[in-house]
C-alpha cells in the first residue's frame, strides 16, 4: 500500500472548540469547520506520521469504525482539504516547523 | 474507554468576506 503523509500549512490559523476544529486560512480567507473525525486527522498531521498509521492508532482507537473504512475516508477527505492548500499530502514525510506547520 | 460513534471526515468552509459583509461596505 502506497504510503502517505500529511502535514499542516503555516499560513493558518487553528483553534480547537469542543470536539470540532476551526481553521482560519490565509491562502484564499476561507474559514473552516472540521468535524469530530476530521479534526482527529488534522491534529495527527505531522509530516511524519502515515496517513494510514494516523487511522489505525488515532480514529480506530477513538471512534467505532473498521480500519478499511476509515482510510477511505480519511483519504477522500485529505485529497478534499488539500485542494485548498492549508494541508500538504505527499508520499514522502514532510519536513514540518517546531510547532508541526510547514512553512 | 469508549469508542465514540463515526461520522465521514468532513469539513465545511466560508468565505470570511462574506460574513464580514465598514471598510468591507
Amino acid at each position: 500500500m502506497e504510503r502517505k503523509y500529511i502535514a499542516r500549512s503555516a499560513r493558518i490559523a487553528a483553534r480547537q472548540l469542543g470536539d470540532e476544529m476551526m481553521i482560519m486560512s490565509a491562502v484564499d480567507s476561507k474559514f473552516f469547520t472540521l468535524n469530530p473525525v476530521a479534526a482527529t486527522v488534522w491534529l495527527a498531521a505531522d509530516g511524519q506520521t502515515p496517513l494510514g498509521e494516523i487511522v489505525t492508532q488515532r480514529v480506530c482507537q477513538e471512534f467505532e469504525v473498521s480500519a478499511e473504512e476509515a482510510l477511505r475516508d480519511a483519504e477522500t477527505f485529505v485529497n478534499d482539504l488539500s485542494q485548498h492548500g492549508i494541508l500538504l499530502v505527499s508520499d514522502q514525510p514532510i519536513a514540518t516547523n517546531a510547532a508541526g506547520y510547514v512553512e | 474507554g469508549a469508542r465514540k460513534p463515526y461520522t465521514k471526515p468532513e469539513y465545511r468552509y466560508e468565505e470570511v468576506f462574506e460574513t464580514m459583509a465598514c471598510n468591507f461596505n
